[in-house]
């Protein structure tokens, strides 16, 4: 009980650039913000890609993981780059001012 | 034309995707633009956020007033302590996708109000 049975969102990570590209399926919310940190921080790279084609939903705590993350990979030097994101994604990354902190790919 | 419909949550976590559900259909029905319907499920979502939501126990509950103006949605839960830059992001957003929105409360409630008007669709 409490918790709806179907998954909101999917992680798959890709390595055959040599950077890793995580990809999101789904919705990034509260519920499934803290499998995106996770994720994140498994990935061991300079420069870390993700792919949010098929990603239909971020919020303000998805924002924070994405936010956490490139601020890691800059101490470092690194990058977070951010692919494809869609019309209302790229505005809620505005606002946040993440676009101006990420390399975003369209 | 004047509608109301009332969703009561569990305060849970998983639970937010049903009020953006909720928001989503109600606003494509009401003929709002696609834009403004994403606009809506973000907004609903913060509301949420904002009005306690993610925790264990607790409930939410959120009221849509529909009319020929646009769409109201009330939300009210229990107050939670929030870091202070999550609630400011949240308020952001807010403010780039309602009309206008108002967030109060006291004795440990907190109330959230979106406005999104037709006009704007």
């Amino acid at each position: 009980m409490g918790d709806l049975p179907t998954p909101v969102a999917e992680f798959t990570v890709e390595m055959a650039t040599g950077t890793p590209v995580l990809v999101i399926s789904g919705e990034i919310d509260i519920s499934t913000a803290p499998q995106l940190r996770e994720h994140l921080q498994q990935l061991d790279a300079h420069e870390v890609v993700v792919d949010l084609t098929a990603m239909t939903f971020i919020d303000s705590t998805g924002l924070g993981v994405l936010v956490g993350a490139v601020k890691r990979l800059h101490e470092s030097g690194g990058d977070l780059v951010l692919r494809h994101p869609s019309r209302s994604t790229r505005k809620v990354l505005d606002i946040s001012g993440l676009a101006q902190m990420v390399t975003i790919e369209d | 034309m004047r509608e109301e419909v009332r969703l009561a949550l569990p305060a849970t976590a998983a639970h937010v995707r049903l009020a953006r559900l909720t928001v989503a259909s109600l606003a494509a029905g009401l003929g709002f633009s696609f834009d403004a319907v994403e606009d809506l499920r973000i907004a609903v979502d913060e509301l949420c956020y904002l009005v306690g939501a993610g925790r264990r126990d607790g409930s939410i509950t959120l009221r849509f007033d529909i009319d020929d103006d646009g769409l109201v949605i009330t939300g009210e839960g229990e107050a939670r302590a929030q870091p202070a830059d999550a609630r400011r992001l949240s308020e952001q957003i807010l403010a780039a996708t309602v009309d206008s929105y108002e967030l109060g409360g006291s004795d440990g409630r907190v109330v959230c109000r979106l406005v999104r008007l037709r006009e704007s669709t």
